[in-house]
């Protein structure tokens, strides 16, 4: 009886004790959020390039201790992923506790809209238990984009970074430094030019003066990079500088290096 | 003595469901990947990158809108790739390890969720598992791919990881 009593004790002892109570929670033990950004380019026969995409990624493992959880338990992630009043939200299957789940939101742009505006877009997701509900929340973040475009000058090979140059912004004084600020560049066309036209896609967040822009192309490793041989200074994106250079900049050099695109992929590189 | 044990199975089966339905008591620790990119695990900064560059090869039969969503991915694909603006060659063997990495995930996958879903293993054995393949990927990009060509690759890894938020609830043990 005696051994019973204590089993029963026991028992009862784990039922309400607040670690026992805890070890039934899904707890997130390893998740990544990640944020990816491209621009699509151009079709081959020609075509603007755009629109940009931004791809939401959130992913990991769960624990839930003890099996306590009863089998047909599932867990799985939404994604918020958003651009502007665009909404790629996704959400991810649904897969046991202790399985890897994932779940990716795309959401696209247009580039030719509102080139001169700041694009707020939003990531973020949530991961949900069929039976405790949502139990982790990677906070959806607001950010500002951009669609940068900056103009740079050949300073030569780089020693630092073997098979690329070296390359310094050549904006007009207004939109110096640019918030799209590459330091070197690969082969574009397979040769070197002395200037290039690039864009990227850039966000900040919070959207204010003198937050530096974090953009999606490392250096100028992006396809939207164009060489070029004029000698004389550019308005670059400064989007800080205000008007009237934010908007004489952003519109002047985006059409243009859009336009040039569009030659260059049709016609090829100009000699 | 028998309504005892009844009683407390019944107490422990209520307190099961109870603690199910609220939220988890470990304290969550985020880590930017712009601030701190060496306090992310290599293992999922380089399963994201792959995982985001590869596609998963179609079944067989597919339906018409399975062979869409496989195109649609595999013009994205073209699109992330060309950012690396790799030369002729080093393409083409991206993408054949891509290939042969996905199949490899694909697998191993289906069998650790077959063996989770009967509460066999645990999530240190799947991170185990996706360590190897990942080794085994870098390896090979590393022996294959041209100097300029794999310097690239890795600085996509290293961009991507820049824009990566890491949650832990176990310091990053994986």
């Amino acid at each position: 009886m005696k051994p019973r009593l204590l089993f029963l004790a026991t028992l009862l002892a784990a039922v309400v004790t607040p670690s026992a109570m805890a070890t039934c929670n899904p707890t997130p033990l390893n998740f990544t959020e990640t944020v990816d950004a491209y621009i699509q380019q151009p079709a081959q026969n020609g075509g603007q390039p755009g629109p940009v995409w931004q791809v939401v990624q959130l992913s990991g493992t769960t624990s839930m201790s003890n099996n306590c959880a009863p089998p047909q338990t599932t867990h799985h992630v939404q994604v918020w992923s958003r651009i502007g009043t665009n909404n790629g939200d996704a959400t991810g299957a649904y897969v046991c506790v202790s399985c890897y789940t994932t779940g990716a939101g795309a959401v696209s742009y247009p580039l030719d809209l509102e080139l001169d505006l700041e694009i707020p877009s939003q990531d973020g997701g949530e991961v949900i238990c069929s039976l405790a509900g949502p139990f982790f929340i990677s906070p959806m973040g607001t950010w500002f984009n951009e669609l940068a475009a900056t103009y740079s000058k050949d300073m030569g090979p780089s020693t630092q970074v073997p098979g690329s140059h070296i390359v310094a912004p050549w904006c007009d004084s207004h939109t110096d430094p640019p918030d799209w600020n590459p330091d070197h560049i690969l082969k574009t066309g397979n040769t070197w030019w002395p200037y290039y036209n690039s864009l990227n896609w850039c966000r900040r967040q919070p959207n204010n003066f003198g937050v530096p822009w974090e953009c999606f192309g490392g250096n100028i490793n992006d396809p939207l990079v164009y060489g070029n041989t004029d000698t004389s200074k550019k308005f670059c994106t400064k989007y800080d500088a205000g008007p009237p250079y934010r908007q004489t900049s952003d519109a002047f050099n985006k059409v243009e290096y859009i336009k040039n695109a569009w030659l260059i992929i049709r016609y090829g590189l100009p000699m | 003595m028998k309504v005892s044990l009844i009683v407390a199975l019944a107490l422990l089966m209520t307190a099961t469901v109870a603690t199910a339905q609220h939220q988890h008591d470990a304290p969550v620790t985020e880590i930017s990947g712009k601030d701190h990119p060496e306090q992310i695990p290599d293992t999922m900064a380089y399963m994201n990158w792959l995982q985001a560059n590869s596609v998963a090869a179609l079944g067989v039969n597919p339906t018409l809108d399975e062979q869409e969503q496989h195109d649609n991915a595999l013009r994205h694909q073209d699109w992330k790739l060309a950012r690396l603006r790799l030369n002729a060659d080093d393409d083409k063997k991206i993408r054949k390890e891509l290939a042969v990495y996905r199949a490899k995930f694909e697998k191993f996958n289906k069998q650790y969720t077959a063996f989770a879903e009967k509460g066999w293993v645990k999530p240190n054995v799947f991170w185990a598992g996706m360590a190897q393949i990942i080794s085994e990927t870098r390896g090979n990009l590393e022996k294959n791919l041209s100097e300029d060509g794999h310097k690239n690759y890795e600085d996509g890894v290293a961009l991507l990881r820049s824009h990566t938020r890491f949650f832990t609830t176990n310091g990053g043990v994986l």
